[in-house]
């Protein structure tokens, strides 16, 4: 179609882009390559599912779609129609160099349908940049930068669409007729083109924008590269190599005897893959939207925390790869992401949860928070007796550690220390299930339903240990780990086969951190096994409830292990329960403020945590407010307490919802 | 500057005692050992002293049985240099041949400073520091909430019964700790792990024949189960009889 | 072998402490079971004067060692001059009070004289000749019985535990003053300063008695209550977090889990409920008594006595109430 100029042209554009876009695109895998490596090779074909699962359904945008929020549907529509764009510029090219190619060789159905779709696809996307450039140039939500480098994006991918129909509508002026009726914008274009009265000139204009179209296309593909328009490249290799193990579980430190540093520090401690999300990072600002901590009035938000990495591994990226042996290398700890951001996070996963493309914003934070502990010994001051009352009395609050089983005197409980022996399913109750008077309670609600359904249980007793899931969180890996290989040892020697815990972070690393460590047990969470009691009728619930209740969901219950039905269909058994919903539940259910550790630290900055939470259970005006974990239920009773509402509403655990309404035999 | 830091290894001060063998010893079973808190306040404080000079080797001595070697590991991890076990299961309560065996090993490894916990949590004497000073004939002060040292002296401040005493003393000198000194820190997992390199001598202890013992051990009167003594002001008085007689805590 | 009980009579402030008193009194009575004299041995600068009074309590001779260089306690120079004295006297049993002084003089004795210690003694009792004490171990959790092989011995009792018979002033007490020769080797140690105590706020980690507040005290103003009765006991005033975080009481007031922790040897909670991170910070209270008007608040499971009722009229009840007690 080009005259040989014209080829030539076209053919000194490619090369060039392809020289440019190559060397960047060596330059950016050096520097992933500066990364630690990590094995993410498992399982392809889980992870092209995944992949192609996510991308072509586009999940990653609508799973964020709300009522308040339809920006999903925005990016859903701008992904195909872009796509399909994409696939037409195959053709462009191709026309361009080989003369006998037209599109009419392809048959006129093909060619109505291909060219009306492209047209479509054209329109919806200028639509949707339109749409797209109104939300974050005017309507201005928190989440969205009204950025240059977003509106240089926005404007390229508007011009390409124009610039597209500007070469049909000429085009259709020329004699030469390639294409077919249904090319509705190239139709108006060329009316519109005719009205102007340069219908002679459409020739020319046609060459022009084509030439034109084809540089903006070039000059994209670079541009991509060199922006945060890299998402479109990296988010498919981020989301296959996405986490396979367990949901929020950190991985374990290997080796400490011949390590010489643990924890992240530098930017380069960082794996591949880590950095690799920095890369995929569209700077949609979901995460930080769902952030506690941010929306709570502190320094901590999880899409400046992955930005200010990636640039400053852009920043530093030359001088890491000419480096020298020896030299020093900056740290990115305490200066690029602050020691506030660094202790603020709950480990809640909300940013996680709705991260499109699967960046993992939690692990660099608790591989940070690794160094400070174990490098540094540099943590709040508070944390220093929590980590040595696990270590001499197991528990964090360091309460002697024969007490543990005092709770359950006088219950007829069966207790292994004092007198091993079988049993079905291990009650492992927990430090607060043991100490904390008020979760005592839910302990003894706990065994009353468990004496009521006939089940054969046992307690530990006083060989029962911390679980050490507060020394993981909180970065101290080395302690965690000689709890947990302590308890692993101990589980065995006593058979056990199968566990229930109460407490929802007790439950998760026992049921998916501890197999690191060679635990092959069956977990189940109270919630679970009540639910099960109830639907097999080994108990049975009367009484009236005659209360409104509102259900927060623990986010290592919900969001870690996607327990969210248990705990509505176990109220929803109680006769005259009235379950009322907050908004943000399930998946998007907002943190108590206790995880990550942050249970055992002061709240310096900003509002506390668990008072947004509370004032947020106080709209629903409930009598009751159910929770299922026992920092959320130390949480709600503070925030309660500080907002004067605790004499008006109390807060129960599921267990003791149930117990209260126990049909006893 | 060389400063040995003497600690003891005891039972965690939530420990439920139970008393077993024949009545006279606590059943060792289900018991954490740590090193005596106050004891860690003198580590710690002869590290501050090491950094602060920028220059020192610090000695842990420890007088116990053959798990003394953990507690002084931690101690290492913390930042001591190396260490002297004097192997010793007798679990003697009589302080002063302790000092004694302190003292001999004392008398083979110079010093500039000497440092002790207060008192070791276990049998809550008080005396060994004070003992082992006069047994190498080195000035003592004893409960130390802060210590300065500098061109062979120290100057160091406690709590006397008349307020803060500012005192100087000529160096070789013992101390004894006592909270407040300073806040032990935690150790590096790096630390840690250099801590099992570090160098441990073992020796037997040169304990002479105690010149005490225990008759018996005991639990202390029960304590009685708390009570709701009353309502309002009316329970007032009670409430002040039973402090004064019962708890004696006025 | 000697019979004789010598005894370290402290004195401070121009005068002999009460616990002299009560060493003297327990150390005649010592003497008495083993046929020997109660020699009490006062050492410092300017205690010749009342002297002779010691024999009011029960000892038959007091040794004064009086040196303007002894103005100021250290165990060096004392250790010295009380070793030096008690090992000239035949002594069967060296007794001391566990004080701050006692202690130290008590371990400088036992190391001087080669005699093994028992220090912070409850109980005595003559035994085959001898004595046997019983003393606290692991923070008063048990009680040893210990006896002694070997003479002399060195006890200290704790103090308040045998309060003095009343003086009997028709006896007095052979005094002997003695000088000791002292030379610069028993001042390596040199009191520099006292700063002396100010009448100014009790820190809580300090304090023996602690009179704490939380929600309940409602506000900045309701501390005047507490600090009435903190004010009378001697006592610092403690703050649960929520206090704190109200800005009602400064940080340092602060005892709980992420505050400080505190063992007083009373601690009164104010409308705290007792939630678990309160808890960990005054749990080893020898004593705790609760006052909230909620019947079901958490502290009262773990207080020793507890009041259901209005803080702000149980307290000043109280208040007076060991006004008239203390007299």
């Amino acid at each position: 179609m080009l005259p040989i100029a014209g080829k030539i042209f076209l053919l000194l554009l490619i090369g060039i882009t392809a020289y440019f876009f190559t060397k960047r695109a060596q330059y950016l895998i050096s520097l992933l390559k500066l990364g630690k490596p990590e094995d993410r090779s498992d399982n392809p074909g889980e992870r092209w599912r995944f992949t192609l699962g996510q991308v072509l359904t586009q999940t990653c945008a609508l799973k964020n779609v709300t009522r308040k929020d339809l920006s999903g549907i925005g990016h859903m529509l701008l992904f195909y129609g872009f796509s399909f764009f994409v696939v037409s510029y195959g053709f462009h090219i191709a026309e361009g160099l080989y003369d006998k190619l037209n599109p009419s060789l392809l048959g006129s159905l093909f060619n109505n349908g291909f060219f009306f779709l492209l047209d479509l696809a054209g329109l919806v996307v200028m639509i949707s940049v339109i749409w797209a450039a109104i939300r974050r140039y005017i309507i201005r939500p928190e989440r969205l930068e009204p950025s240059l480098e977003a509106g240089v994006i926005l404007l390229v991918v508007f011009s390409l669409m124009l610039l597209n129909f500007l070469v049909e509508g000429s085009r259709l002026l020329t004699e030469e007729k390639p294409f077919a009726d249904w090319v509705f914008m190239g139709s108006a274009f060329a009316r519109g083109i005719a009205n102007m009265g340069l219908q002679s000139h459409a020739h020319t204009l046609f060459y022009f924008f084509w030439y034109v179209h084809m540089m903006v296309i070039f000059g994209f593909g670079i541009y991509i590269l060199y922006s945060k328009h890299l998402h479109i490249l990296a988010a498919h290799p981020n989301l296959y190599f996405h986490s396979s193990l367990p949901k929020g579980t950190l991985q374990p430190i290997k080796d400490f005897e011949s390590a010489e540093s643990f924890g992240v520090s530098k930017i380069t401690d960082f794996s591949w893959k880590q950095l690799l999300d920095l890369y995929a990072c569209t700077e949609c600002g979901q995460c930080s939207a769902n952030c506690p901590a941010n929306n709570s009035g502190k320094p901590l938000k999880p899409k400046d925390v992955i930005i200010n990495l990636k640039h400053n591994l852009f920043e530093n990226g030359q001088k890491l790869l000419t480096k020298k042996e020896g030299e020093e290398e900056p740290l990115i700890v305490g200066s690029v992401v602050t020691h506030d951001e660094i202790w603020d996070c709950t480990n809640c996963m909300a940013c996680m949860e709705v991260c499109p493309v699967a960046i993992e914003h939690v692990d660099k934070l608790d591989d940070m928070r690794r160094y400070l502990v174990l490098m540094e010994s540099n943590f709040p001051a508070e944390v220093q007796t929590v980590f040595r009352n696990m270590e001499n009395n197991s528990n964090p609050w360091g309460i002697g550690m024969a007490t543990r089983a005092d709770w359950a005197k006088d219950l007829g409980v069966k207790v292994l220390s004092e007198a091993p022996g079988e049993f079905d399913i291990l009650y492992y109750v927990g430090c607060a299930g043991s100490f904390d008077d008020r979760y005592k309670k839910v302990s003894r609600a706990m065994i009353k339903i468990l004496q009521a359904a006939g089940i054969k249980f046992a307690i530990l007793g006083t060989d029962e240990k911390c679980c050490g899931d507060s020394a993981r969180r909180i970065g101290n890996e080395y302690l965690f780990q000689t709890m947990a290989q302590e308890n692993i040892e101990i589980f065995k020697n006593y058979n056990v086969k199968k566990m229930l815990a109460t407490c929802p972070h007790g439950y998760n690393v026992l049921k998916k951190e501890y197999p690191q460590f060679g635990a092959e047990f069956e977990v189940v969470h109270h919630t679970e096994l009540i639910l099960d009691l109830i639907k097999n009728g080994r108990v049975t619930l009367k009484g009236e409830l005659a209360k409104t209740i509102t259900l927060h969901d623990s986010c290592f219950l919900g969001r870690y292990n996607e327990i969210y039905e248990p705990p509505r269909q176990i109220l929803n058994s109680i006769p005259q329960a009235n379950l009322v919903e907050m908004e943000r539940i399930k998946r998007t259910s907002f943190c108590c403020g206790a995880g990550g550790g942050r249970m055992w630290m002061e709240e310096l900055r900003g509002k506390k945590i668990n008072e947004v939470r509370t004032e947020e259970a106080l709209t629903k005006n409930p009598d009751l407010i159910a929770t299922a974990c026992p920092f959320c239920l130390t949480m709600f009773e503070d925030g309660l307490k500080a907002k004067n509402a605790d004499e008006k509403v109390k807060v129960l655990d599921i267990a003791e919802f149930v117990a209260n309404h126990l049909l006893e035999n | 500057m060389n400063i040995v830091v003497c600690v003891k290894r005891v039972p965690d001060t939530e420990t439920k005692v139970k008393i077993g063998g024949e009545g006279t010893k606590i059943d060792p079973a289900g018991v954490e050992f740590i090193i005596s808190p106050f004891d860690e306040f003198a580590v710690e404080e002869a590290i501050r002293v090491k950094e602060k000079l920028g220059k020192g080797e610090i000695t842990i001595l420890s007088l116990g049985p053959a798990d003394a070697q953990t507690i002084m590991r931690k101690a290492y991890a913390m930042g001591a240099d190396k260490g002297v076990h004097l192997n010793d299961s007798s679990e003697c309560q009589d302080t002063l041949a302790e000092a004694q065996a302190l003292a001999a090993a004392l008398k083979e490894m110079p010093f500039d400073l000497l440092l002790f916990g207060k008192q070791a949590v276990d049998y809550d004497n008080g005396a060994v520091g004070v003992q082992v000073a006069k047994l190498l004939n080195i000035p003592v002060v004893t409960r130390i909430i802060k210590l300065d040292v500098a061109d062979g002296k120290a100057i160091v401040e406690r709590e006397s019964d008349l307020g803060k005493e500012i005192v100087e003393v000529k160096l070789p000198a013992a101390f004894t700790a006592e909270k407040g000194l300073n806040e032990p820190r935690y150790p590096k997992l790096m630390d840690i792990m250099k801590a099992k390199k570090k160098p441990l001598e073992e020796k037997p202890a040169q304990l002479g024949d105690p010149k005490l013992s225990i008759v018996k051990m005991d639990y202390p009167p029960a304590r009685p189960p708390g009570k709701i003594v009353g309502e309002g002001e009316e329970a007032v008085p009670a409430l002040v009889n039973l402090l004064k007689n019962e708890a004696k805590a006025l | 072998m000697g019979n004789n009980v010598l005894i370290f009579a402290e004195h401070m402030g121009g005068k002999f402490r009460s616990v002299a008193y009560e060493a003297i009194c327990q150390g005649k009575k010592i003497a008495q079971g083993l046929g020997g004299k109660a020699i009490a041995v006062a050492i410092g600068a300017g205690v010749e004067g009342g002297a002779k009074d010691l024999g009011h309590y029960g000892a038959d001779k007091v040794i004064v060692v009086d040196n303007a260089k002894l103005k100021d306690f250290t165990v060096d120079a004392y250790g010295k001059a009380f070793s030096e004295v008690v090992s000239k006297n035949d002594p069967a049993v060296v007794l001391l009070a566990a004080t701050f002084q006692g202690k130290d003089l008590g371990g400088y004795a036992s190391a001087a004289l080669g005699a093994p210690l028992a220090s912070d003694c409850t109980e005595w009792a003559s035994q085959d000749g001898g004595i046997q004490v019983k003393r606290p171990i692991y923070a008063g959790k048990a009680y040893i019985t210990v006896k002694f092989n070997s003479q002399p011995a060195v006890l200290s009792l704790r103090p308040k535990v045998f309060p003095p018979d009343a003086p009997d002033a028709s006896k007095n007490a052979e005094v002997e003053k003695i000088d000791l020769a002292l030379s610069d080797d028993d001042f390596r140690s040199v009191v520099k300063e006292i700063v002396a105590k100010t009448a100014g706020k009790i820190d809580v980690t300090e304090a023996d008695i602690i009179v704490s507040g939380g929600r309940g005290v409602k506000g900045p103003e309701g501390f005047a209550v507490l600090e009435e009765l903190a004010g009378l006991l001697g006592a610092a005033v403690g703050a649960s977090r929520t206090v704190v975080d109200e800005g009602w009481r400064p940080h340092s007031d602060q005892v709980g889990q992420t505050g400080k922790v505190v063992s007083p040897k009373l601690y009164i909670a104010c409308g705290i409920s007792g939630a678990i991170q309160h808890l960990a910070g005054m749990r080893t209270s020898k004593c705790i008594v609760a006052i909230n008007k909620d019947p079901e608040a958490p502290i009262f499971s773990t207080a020793d006595y507890g009041i259901v009722g209005d803080l702000f009229k149980v307290v000043p009840a109280l208040t007076a109430e060991i006004k008239k007690a203390i007299g």
